[in-house]
């Protein structure tokens, strides 16, 4: 066994090329196209109202954008990547695209934002482009939330039903967050003895689930019959009988179960439920993420060896594997998070750039968190790496990050096991709860006035449909389909930066060319989808594991789906190719101004 | 500072940064709406006696600058993002 | 007609007489009348802001801006400088905020918004209002005469010290609310918060205050509230809205006093001027209907003196036909 035979030098490689870039082509780009300057005075100083707009630390802000930016994302895309390619590529396009595209956008957002008194996207595009590409943007986002909502629904049903025990611990970690916004709240302790109190009830919980085998329970599929499983086409090697289906009994319970927290956490007063959970489970996510990182520059001391494929089919029949796609377009938005991701341009302006000090603050905080959570995105192909036939689905990470850390720790795998079955679940659902919450603003924005804005009615409407599309959809095909709906956001991004550069008459290359590539990509990446979608559903086939629900449900459900996500893939499209026709020629007409 | 003051600032960036922020919001439109009820008539809007409003001037004081920043800015649901 | 007399007979409890009505119609005069009367027995405090028309003028001694200042065994007499007490108000919040932030001088917006509030004219209602809440508050008398100055809209004060008071509840639920969010807030930020408590305070102060000055005028045992009105057609129709006002406001006017009214036998003497008597003849016409349409309400009709109303035994004229009306309304009609 070599040390190339191990994920750790591809990981370090990763890092020191990011690294790399930090100080040299980041550097250059603040220095040269930005013109960060620490004494012109930021929003923060400017329009401090000590609600929004206050200066905070740039360390502070870096935990916070990074965890704004980092949840699932790096770590469902490259798992799905690698199913799909092998870890090369994967490898590769965490790497470069997180280089030449990933923290350009991030930081650029940041710095465009602070350049106009700290706007977020919406005024922005609608100061350089008019109120109808605010609108679109906003649409655009409507969907882009029901369809990262579904996926993110899936992967949390997909780890509570295959690491039994999670959802007990998960319950001690809700416990949790409500004692310590109870005793912060009502009590008025202080900070630290509510934060030590509730981690103990995590510890507890923690180690209730992973010592008592009683705790594990519900099992895997409790609700199905394991022999009428057994008949799905599983991927060789894997048990049915241990994987999720959708449409099953099991896939519905906890379906059900995330849907009414969602719920109770969207019209609860957020200070007293949900933040108090946010910070009670980021604290074992810290520990989680950490660990795995760790884990994989260490792997060559472990004896963990790579035992995936390399490269996997670039090219797949539609027909034949209908789950993956030709590896242009689909890898690019099969990892979005970790090499680049439109969500971010939104974290970046929505907040973080009303409190930066220093404009010299953003290449650290926008770039670094970027850069940092490329880091996460290699973790987790270093977790899929040491796994030869990963369990389809997202509990694979689970899987293999549970591989690599109980093997460093020397501890029995069900202590890991529990440990990212709480991270996966916690961080989904604290995602989602804010994917939900701003559904439901962006309703109010759009139908205000008209019952679709509701409050409730907006709530209801974007679990009933992420619920429906996530319980019979084939859970690969929403995650490119949220890639192709991220990507696109993140090239519409990188060409207002482009566009705001021109009207700056500043250099805009850097972005312009990336944010091209990005949204020519992303819209064949759409195209395909709509495509594959459209397909089955016109032949009223089900999509890969849509072979269950199909066979549960009858195939007519399926295809309803199939028909709603091929409608949303349409008109996502058409948004797509119009707010890119109204940027390239925002861009020319200022590059025209310009020029005069 | 040293190594371990940013690697707290850094954790309480991702654990609390948010969570204060949201707060802060809440807080801010409870501010607000009693801004408006005690020195609402410097919006025009007299509610609570001029007399007895000023007694509440030096406390409110700090706020009202940035009071009036946060009603006059725009917002947008983008910025809710985060 | 009852007199003042009757109306202390029907209302044994009574210890607040307000005198309410527009300017130049003799409140001033009727309130230090009555304070007079009432004298004799008991302890009495005669409150004015006003500084044209003044008690000074009516006691000949000046009283203006002096304190509580004895007049004659048992009456006192208080004459607030409403513009001084505002002035002074006003340059302690300046003060307090210029020492709680350690400020060279105001901002000059925060200086306009304030010195233009003090302009207003219900600051100086609400300013002689909370002079009486500490004048009655002290307990120090038997009787309270007040002349109070013109009604305005400080007067809604009144009305709104029900709504105020929830208000205030809700206000200071609200200060509970937000002080929770910002220590919560501060405390995961590691931040200090300030001054909640002394806001509570404050809204607690202001509540009490309004609660306490609607207390005064509204209670019926104990006050009452007398509108004076002169035998002229402004003057019936004002009093008219001003009765309106009060039911509007939850008062209730205790009496109505018809002041500077000529003696109807003033007309029969050879020796009046004839334009007394055409104003005589006038004033019946005005009598009548003051009678029709406040009928009972009216307690007394004081004549019109044939010189200033100044000094004590002039006052006392006054003060007998306050107290107990040598004629019946008819008589003037």
């Amino acid at each position: 066994m070599g040390f190339l035979d191990t994920p750790a030098p591809y990981v370090l490689a990763g890092l020191a090329l990011y690294f790399l870039t930090y100080m040299t082509y980041s550097k250059y780009i603040d220095k040269r196209i930005w013109n960060a300057d620490p004494n012109r005075p930021t929003p923060a100083k400017l329009y401090f109202d000590g609600v929004e707009y206050f200066p905070v630390s740039k360390y502070v802000l870096f935990g916070y954008q990074f965890k704004s930016v980092a949840a699932l994302g790096p770590i469902v895309g490259p798992l799905t990547a690698v199913l799909f390619y092998g870890w090369v590529p994967a490898l590769l396009w965490v790497i470069f695209g997180n280089m030449f595209i990933g923290w350009v956008q991030d930081y650029s957002a940041m710095m465009m934002s602070i350049r106009s008194e700290g706007r977020s996207m919406g005024p922005i595009t609608y100061k350089l482009l008019g109120g109808r590409a605010r609108t679109i943007l906003l649409v655009y986002l409507v969907f882009y939330l029901i369809i990262i909502t579904a996926v993110f629904e899936w992967v949390i049903i997909d780890v509570l039903n295959r690491v039994p025990g999670t959802f007990v611990a998960v319950l001690f970690v809700l416990l949790g967050g409500v004692v310590f916004g109870q005793m912060v709240f009502r009590a008025r302790m202080s900070v630290l003895t509510s934060t030590i109190v509730a981690l103990l009830i995590v510890l507890i919980g923690y180690f209730f689930v992973t010592l008592v085998p009683l705790a594990r329970n519900p099992p895997t599929n409790f609700l199905d019959n394991p022999a009428y499983l057994s008949q799905f086409p599983a991927p060789p090697g894997t048990n049915p009988a241990a994987l999720t289906w959708p449409g099953t009994n099991t896939a519905l319970f906890w379906l059900v179960v995330i849907s009414v927290l969602y719920f109770v956490a969207a019209i609860t007063v957020m200070p007293k439920f949900l933040l108090p959970t946010v910070y009670v489970g980021y604290l074992p996510s810290i520990i989680a993420l950490v660990l795995v990182l760790l884990a994989a520059i260490v792997s060559p001391l472990t004896g963990l060896t790579i035992q995936q494929k390399a490269i996997g089919s670039l090219f797949v029949d539609p027909l034949e594997n209908p789950q993956g796609g030709p590896i242009w377009p689909i890898l690019f938005v099969t990892i979005a998070c970790g090499a680049i991701s439109g969500w971010h341009s939104l974290v970046s302006s929505g907040l973080t750039s009303k409190q930066l000090e220093y404009e010299t603050d953003a290449l650290p905080v926008g770039g670094g968190a970027m850069m940092t959570e490329g880091a996460v995105a290699l973790s987790s192909i270093a977790a899929m790496m040491v796994l030869a036939t990963p369990p389809a689905g997202a509990a694979a990470y689970v899987t293999g990050a549970t591989m690599l850390t109980s093997r460093m720790l020397h501890v029995d795998p069900v202590f890991m096991s529990i440990l990212y079955g709480i991270f996966i679940t916690v961080m989904g659902l604290i995602t989602s709860m804010l994917f939900v919450r701003v559904f439901r603003l962006t309703m109010a924005e759009l139908f205000e006035g008209s019952i679709l804005g509701n409050k409730y009615v907006a709530t209801l409407l974007i679990l009933v449909l992420a619920g429906f599309l996530a319980f019979v959809g084939s859970w690969t095909n929403l995650w490119i389909f949220f890639g192709g709906t991220n990507q696109l956001l993140a090239g519409l991004a990188l060409l207002l930066v482009a566009i705001f550069l021109t009207s700056q008459k500043r250099p805009s290359a850097y972005v312009f060319i990336p944010g091209i590539f990005m949204a020519i990509t992303t819209l064949a990446a759409l195209a395909w989808e709509t495509y594959v979608y459209g397909l089955y559903a016109w032949l009223n086939k089900p999509i890969g594991v849509q072979v269950a629900a199909a066979k549960l449900y009858g195939p007519w459900v399926v295809s309803i789906s199939n028909y709603i996500s091929a409608a949303f893939g349409a008109l996502l499209l058409i948004l797509g190719i119009i707010m890119t026709y109204y940027l390239i020629s925002g861009w020319l007409k200022y590059r025209k101004e310009g020029a005069k | 500072m040293g190594i371990l003051g940013k690697i707290r600032e850094v954790i309480e960036g991702m654990a609390i940064h948010g969570q204060a922020t949201s707060i802060l919001r809440i807080k801010a439109q409870i501010d607000n709406l009693f801004m408006i009820i005690t020195l609402g008539d410097m919006l025009g809007i007299p509610l609570l006696p001029p007399y007895y409003s000023l007694r509440l001037l030096p406390y409110m004081y700090p706020n009202i600058q940035t009071w009036k920043m946060y009603m006059l800015r725009e917002r947008d649901v983008t910025d809710r993002i985060a | 007609m009852i007199g003042l007399k009757g109306l202390l007979e029907r209302r044994p409890k009574l210890k607040v007489l307000i005198y309410a009505g527009k300017g130049g119609l003799g409140k001033t005069t009727l309130s230090a009348a009555s304070s007079l009367l009432l004298s004799k027995e008991k302890k009495v405090l005669v409150f004015s802001t006003d500084p044209q028309a003044s008690l000074s003028d009516v006691f000949e001694r000046d009283v203006f801006g002096k304190g509580e200042v004895k007049i004659a065994e048992n009456l006192y007499v208080l004459e607030i400088d409403a513009d001084k007490r505002i002035n002074e108000y006003v340059a302690s919040i300046k003060k307090k905020i210029i020492d709680m932030y350690k400020l060279d001088k105001l901002p000059p917006d925060l200086e306009e918004y304030i010195d233009s509030a003090a302009a207003e004219p219900a600051m100086y209602e609400s300013a002689v209002y909370d002079a009486m809440v500490d004048v009655v508050a002290e307990g120090k008398y038997d009787y309270y005469i007040f002349d109070m100055p013109p009604f305005g809209h400080g007067i809604r004060m009144i009305a709104m010290a029900d709504v105020l008071s929830q208000w205030v509840e809700k206000i200071t639920e609200l200060r509970k609310q937000a002080y929770e969010y910002g220590r919560v807030a501060a405390s995961l930020k590691r931040a200090k918060l300030t001054y909640e408590d002394e806001i509570l305070n404050e809204l607690q102060y202001i509540r009490n205050r309004i609660v306490a000055f609607r207390n005064i005028i509204a209670n019926k045992e104990t006050a009452a509230l007398m509108v004076v009105v002169t035998p002229e057609r402004m003057s019936i129709l004002d009093t008219e809205k001003a009765l309106e006002m009060f039911s509007s406001l939850g008062l209730e006017a205790a009496g109505i006093v018809v002041n500077q009214v000529y003696p109807p036998e003033l007309a029969k003497r050879p020796e009046t001027p004839e334009y007394i008597k055409n104003k005589i003849e006038e004033q019946r016409k005005y009598m009548d209907e003051i009678k029709r349409k406040f009928g009972d309400m009216v307690i007394s009709v004081v004549p019109m003196l044939n010189r200033e109303p100044k000094g004590l035994e002039a006052l006392s004229i006054i003060a007998k036909e306050l107290w107990s009306p040598s004629r019946a309304l008819e008589d003037y009609i």
